[in-house]
């Protein structure tokens, strides 16, 4: 975190790159590197309810989403959700196309809405972000999975932690950005 | 909230600062989000209604249909088996065996069933009861 801290604002009080690719590319890199240790961290946490995660990893999408724009998000919440659980070792298992709907479905979504920012402030992305993991999710998970209408018992037991948990990480990463100077 | 202003910091809290951020589409997207996770119960309420209705247990004897049972109701049946009286109950949405003339008692040891498909066997008796409907998937269960 310190480390985050300190590189992302060395040089400008702005940490949005503009300008010189290289900064893009190498602060990209940072919080993809950033997501993924918050990915393996909360992967080991203890899970009451095994469908629901903080989302921590979250954050890193939308500080590159914030700071270095859209084609950041993908790839930190691409290579994030790809690295991650390569390392884990459920690459192509079940939960790793949960994973990457829930991921490719929030991030898009988060996007959308980035780009009406007199719509939504980072709060309302967080959210929209949240939601769309869990309808994704929830949505793929009846198809290639369970193949049944019952999955949609687990709908209000994923849709409660998902509002907490997106609202905390729009939180952190408010004040994460606000810190670095970045215009939410 | 209020008092902040004459407090030695001017500097607004975490909550004043996220206010002022707030937008249009920010309550939107909160209210849809509550709407649908209360909502979400309401859904749930439905299906389980609607779902369970129609589940029923079917009896049969020496492969012969006896009788076949709502599992919404309350009751307990007493079948003629080949060695003698096998006393079903059904309670819970599920059926079970309660008493048995058979030796083993093997049948009581299987306690209650409630998914399509399942079944209670006396082999003594050539019982044999299940619960109808499709098993809709072809998986015990998944983990990752």
């Amino acid at each position: 975190m310190g480390l985050l801290f300190k590189y992302l604002s060395v040089n400008d009080v702005n940490i949005t790159a503009t300008g010189n690719p290289h900064q893009k590319l190498s602060r990209t890199a940072l919080l993809t590197a950033f997501g993924l240790t918050m990915f393996l961290f909360e992967s080991g946490l203890p899970r009451p309810l095994p469908w629901a995660k903080p989302g921590l990893a979250n954050i890193a999408t939308l500080l590159a989403l914030y700071a270095l724009g859209g084609t950041s998000a993908w790839a930190v919440t691409l290579i994030r959700v790809i690295a991650g659980s390569y390392i884990l070792g459920s690459f192509f298992s079940p939960g790793f196309w949960l994973s990457l709907g829930g991921g490719v479905f929030s991030c898009g979504a988060m996007i959308l809405a980035r780009r009406h920012a007199r719509w939504f402030s980072l709060i309302g992305v967080s959210l929209l972000g949240a939601l769309a993991h869990v309808l994704a999710q929830i949505t793929l998970a009846g198809i290639l999975i369970v193949q049944r209408f019952e999955i949609l018992y687990l709908l209000p037991l994923m849709l409660w932690p998902a509002l907490f948990a997106g609202f905390l990480v729009g939180v952190v990463a408010f004040l994460l950005l606000e810190r670095m100077a970045v215009s939410t | 909230m209020n008092h902040s202003r004459n407090t030695r910091s001017s500097f607004p809290s975490l909550a004043q600062r996220l206010w002022q951020q707030a937008r249009m589409g920010d309550y939107l997207v909160a209210t849809a989000f509550l709407a649908l996770a209360l909502g979400s119960f309401w859904l749930d309420n439905l299906f389980s209604q609607n779902g369970q209705t129609a589940q029923t247990a079917r009896v049969f004897v020496r492969n012969r249909l006896i009788t076949e049972v709502d599992l919404q109701q309350t009751d307990t049946l007493k079948i003629d088996g080949v060695l003698g009286k096998v006393t079903l109950a059904v309670a819970e949405r599920g059926i079970r065996v309660i008493a048995s003339s058979c030796p083993n008692q093997y049948c009581l040891k299987q306690g209650a069933i409630r998914c399509p498909q399942q079944m209670l066997v006396c082999v003594p008796n050539h019982l044999l009861a299940v619960i109808a409907g499709p098993e809709k998937t072809n998986l015990d269960g998944v983990t990752f």
